[in-house]
């Protein structure tokens, strides 16, 4: 393998040339084609199971989804507990909870009518969806090191809400470090906890998120 | 929840047993028929230079691949699906330590370090960014313990795993940058690994 010592991300400066030819406003990079099959809006319940519920991941973490509501007309989320194994709803995107080590805080699974999960880099990223769900890590000691504990919790959630509606990572925050359009957009869609990158990690819904929603989904 | 630990020693590795012996003129890999799912959207802590790196890390380190991975499958049951369906996967493999950068450790150490990928169903499953870990491929970590076990993982996934120059690691015909040990270039932290050649000799 060869490896220069000082390598020059070049690739930064043609992707720097894309966005100067782009416009600002459409962010297709931002959100994913595709819907889920059978539907054309995105109106569903999260289903919280037990798995997902503890003493850290409180009811009120996973209320805060439907600040998702509200933007699109055709994007409505209900948030519904599962109190005993019993419950089912039928339309249902099913949260569940599991310990997943400190690597993860959370993550959104696609799958295909088989229940086979997606390519999320190819597949799925251009497909309908069957379904999807979504799983939060109970570790809490993932989130304990964040300024905000909970706080990095619900927004780790809504994130994965926002994945769940198709959004995207708005800026590349590994290698090339750069969002084809605007930077660093300020977005609850980046990765990380709220605040990394100079804020550009956020605890709420921005602007951003709010104008790649409806682009996704309609006004 | 169902668990399964299997290695993945399979046919094709008994194969690479085989081939062992003239292995310096086949260009053999255990990954050529295999078909990449990349998976999960995730959220997952990010470092955006070194100084955030080394502040996270117990340990950083160039160690070696020793031996085959050691597979868990998690499974649950899908009430959308009617089945089981596969929800999380996971390797670990053990690494001899080759150089000690930060950290209480010494040359010759191995440590046990967890990626979230595996094959199921003849797929390569990953939730992980990072290649998968192949053995005598040598690479520089920066290591975080998990809290309640002994194992060892990349911080931030692909924030916390780096080329080591000069190694001559297997090919990964899975990967557009396989020397980079990344799926895809835009995982890899060119600033912070520029940042690791200047500071470190490695
Ligand atoms: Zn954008
Ligand atoms: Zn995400």
């Amino acid at each position: 393998m060869k490896i220069k010592k000082r390598v020059i991300p070049m690739l930064a400066g043609v992707l720097t040339a894309v966005m100067l030819t782009s416009t600002a406003s459409a962010h297709p990079e931002d959100y994913w084609a595709g819907k889920y099959i059978g539907y054309e809006d995105a109106k569903f319940t999260l289903r919280i199971s037990r798995s997902a519920q503890t003493d850290f991941l409180t009811s009120d973490i996973y209320r805060s989804a439907r600040d998702w509501n509200g933007i699109s007309s055709n994007v409505r989320v209900n948030v519904s507990f599962v109190i005993n194994a019993r419950t089912t709803i039928d339309d249902g995107i099913n949260v569940y909870g599991d310990n997943l080590g400190e690597r993860l805080l959370g993550y959104t699974t696609p799958y295909d009518s088989n229940g086979k999960p997606l390519d999320t880099s190819i597949d799925g990223l251009i497909s309908d969806w069957a379904y999807a769900d979504i799983t939060m890590n109970t570790n809490s000691s993932v989130f304990s090191v964040a300024s905000d504990p909970k706080l990095a919790a619900q927004m780790t959630f809504v994130h994965e809400v926002g994945h769940v509606l198709k959004l995207t990572h708005p800026f590349i925050s590994r290698g090339l470090g750069g969002h084809t359009i605007d930077g660093k957009p300020v977005a609850i869609m980046n990765q990380g906890f709220p605040g990394d990158y100079g804020g550009a990690v956020s605890s709420t819904i921005t602007g951003h998120d709010k104008s790649c929603l409806k682009a996704k989904w309609g006004a | 929840m169902m668990k399964k630990i299997t290695a993945i020693i399979t046919v094709l590795a008994a194969c690479a047993l085989l081939t062992a012996c003239n292995k310096s003129t086949e260009n053999f890999n255990d990954f050529d028929d295999i078909k990449l799912v990349r998976t999960g959207f995730a959220n997952r802590r990010v470092f955006e230079n070194l100084a955030a790196l080394e502040d996270y890390v117990d340990l950083a380190v160039v160690g070696k691949f020793t031996g085959d991975p050691e597979q868990e499958e998690r499974y649950r049951y899908n009430e959308f699906f009617g089945k089981d369906v596969l929800y999380f996967v996971t390797s670990t493999n053990t690494i001899e330590i080759e150089k000690v950068l930060i950290g209480d450790a010494e040359i010759g150490d191995t440590l046990q370090i967890v990626q979230d990928y595996g094959i199921v169903d003849g797929d390569l499953v990953t939730f992980s960014d990072l290649t998968p870990m192949q053995k005598g491929d040598e690479w520089l970590f920066f290591l975080k313990k998990e809290s309640d076990s002994d194992i060892y993982f990349c911080a931030g996934d692909s924030d916390g795993r780096f080329p080591v120059p000069n190694a001559e690691n297997e090919p990964m015909p899975l990967s557009d940058c396989p020397d980079l040990g990344v799926y895809d270039e835009q995982n890899f932290m060119w600033n912070t690994y520029n940042e690791i050649l200047e500071k470190y000799d490695i």
